[in-house]
């Protein structure tokens, strides 16, 4: 987790770079996937999420809000078009 | 017919044959519970069953055909479904000991839809606990078999749905698909597997895993079987307030269509390194016979935010399932099955920054993919489960260290759509060496089955895959 500080650089507000969300996220991704049972355990997780927490909040001020579920509904809908057998 | 013919008819067949009173929904059940009273020892798919309440409520049936009183397109047809479908009074155990004799006070909507549409709810089916596994592994109820070979998986979650179908136990099935559970056992076990758009099917009244990520469809032989299905079932219901109120389509008119000038987008990055070689040959067959139908195939590069969208859809699922059963976690964690505990367990030490960023970052995934497909695209062609379809022995990694890997290989290319809530169907596309389905999935825009239906239902007609029963 630390590695992810030493590898990403913040301008001067302290925000990473629009360039550098995806690689940042992705990074974080693949953190949570490597969680097992063994390395799960309060202590030890919340200090490895510590890194990540002023990292990830800079990434995420980029990006649309949409955490209901039915906000998310609504979203699909507005990528839906008519049926093309529903004449 | 012998009860072989019938059983061996698909769901719109049996349909029609009952209508017609060519056959009586009696006769049709009588040999749907022989069959299970024959093969169920050896392939465990039943998790209750009452004959005579089967045959009792077959019998109205063919008294109201009688008197002309036809309830529905689906009258008098056999189901079964996943045994987490609540119906007030009568037993939903969720494949778990935890869950032994509860009774829920409640039907759910989607039951209630086919009960309208004159569908027979004959049997409740096995799943794995609280259809939280891939593979069907359970050593609560034990785990259901493959008809196609019995040494192999079935898929689950929905495993006991998958079986159920393929042994023509049942004409259909439900199943719920959070990161791929009806789709691992329509890919599994030969089927097609429909898996709806979010918000298409109302989930009130089914056990909840993951809100965000829960969806509920049909496992069928035939696309024409699960449009009938998804059609007695889609719609909004005021019960569950995720269900859009998007107009339902009238499915089976996207039966029998051409697909000349379809668009079928297929990837040029990121489903190609996990696919097993073996399974490589059967894609590609698949894509030959759209664009022999007349589509057009349109290679499409995808956004690197995709890549997101597998373990986004983890997290999700591991903290939504830890806070559904925080408390059991915590009092009761010595009564799971090992492989359900280990993947809900991390979710309570995830920070809820980290939950709401993954809800959050949906939008943004989705905005991504659909510019980079249905923009130029009408559907998506990708592979489903990457790999043949493994033994029961050699699966059963629930308590070896290479258990997360397997699952999230397994899960890789189905789980991304549940994040994304867009709707996809699992196709059968031939059998491997060792006689085990192979298949793949296309995926539609949002609330565009329609199109899904169509193109699956095309394909079906130039292949014979579906027409294929096993021995057994």
């Amino acid at each position: 987790m630390n590695g992810l500080r030493a590898n990403h650089k913040f301008d001067g507000d302290g925000l990473v770079a629009e360039k550098d969300i995806n690689d940042l996220l992705i990074a974080w991704a693949t953190e949570i996937q490597a969680l097992t049972p063994e390395n799960v355990g309060g202590p030890a997780v919340l200090e490895a999420f510590a890194g990540l927490n002023e990292l990830a909040r800079d990434a995420a001020q980029s990006l649309p809000f949409e955490s209901e579920p039915a906000d998310f509904v609504r979203m699909l809908e507005a990528y839906a078009r008519p049926s093309i057998d529903d004449d | 017919m012998t009860d072989s013919e019938i059983t061996h008819l698909t769901l719109t067949e049996v349909a029609r044959a009952i209508a017609a009173r060519d056959v009586s929904s009696v006769e049709v059940t009588r040999a749907c519970l022989q069959r299970i009273e024959q093969h169920n020892d050896r392939l465990n798919t039943i998790a209750g069953l009452n004959e005579e309440a089967a045959l009792v409520a077959a019998t109205r049936a063919d008294d109201d055909l009688a008197s002309g009183n036809v309830r529905g397109p689906l009258h008098g047809v056999p189901l079964a479904h996943k045994d987490l479908f609540f119906r007030a009074g009568e037993l939903s155990e969720w494949g778990s000991s935890m869950m032994t004799g509860y009774r829920p006070e409640t039907t759910a909507t989607v039951l209630t839809r086919l009960d309208a549409a004159g569908a027979l709810d004959i049997a409740r089916l096995n799943m794995v606990e609280f259809a939280l596994g891939a593979t069907g592994h359970n050593n609560d109820t034990g785990t259901p078999r493959n008809p196609w070979n019995a040494d192999y998986i079935t898929g689950g979650s929905s495993s006991g749905s998958g079986s159920a179908v393929a042994a023509r136990f049942v004409f259909g099935a439900l199943g719920t698909d959070t990161g791929g559970s009806i789709r691992h056992p329509a890919y599994c076990c030969g089927l097609v597997g429909l898996k709806p758009t979010y918000g298409r099917v109302s989930r009130y009244g089914a056990m909840p895993l993951s809100f965000s990520l829960d969806h509920i469809g049909p496992l069928s032989r035939t696309v024409s079987d699960s449009a009938h299905i998804v059609q007695a079932i889609a719609g909004h219901d005021p019960k569950d307030p995720t269900t859009s109120s998007m107009p339902v389509p009238n499915y089976l008119k996207s039966l029998g269509r051409s697909i000349k000038g379809l668009r079928i987008a297929i990837p040029e990055n990121h489903f190609q390194d996990a696919v097993d070689p073996v399974l490589r040959p059967f894609l590609d067959d698949s894509i030959e016979v759209f664009r022999a139908c007349g589509a057009e195939i349109v290679p499409v590069t995808l956004p690197k935010s995709f890549e997101l969208a597998a373990p986004l859809g983890a997290l999700l699922l591991s903290v939504e399932g830890a806070t559904r059963h925080s408390k059991w976690i915590r009092e009761r964690f010595g009564e799971y099955n090992a492989a359900q505990f280990n993947r809900l367990a991390p979710g309570l030490y995830y920070p809820a920054t980290r939950y709401l960023e993954a809800l959050n970052l949906r939008a943004k995934v989705l905005s991504n993919f659909v510019a980079a497909v249905f923009d130029v695209a009408d559907l998506f062609h990708a592979p489903s489960i990457p790999m043949p379809v493994p033994t029961v022995a050699e699966s059963d990694l629930a308590d070896d260290p290479k258990f997360n890997e397997f699952v999230g290989r397994l899960t890789s290319y189905n789980r991304p759509f549940n994040y994304m809530g867009l709707p996809a169907l699992c196709l059968p596309a031939g059998f491997d060496a060792q006689g085990l389905p192979v298949g793949f999935q296309l995926v539609g825009r949002p609330f565009d089955e329609a199109m899904l239906i169509r193109a699956g239902d095309a394909y079906e007609r130039e292949t014979t895959w579906t027409q294929m029963a096993p021995s057994l």
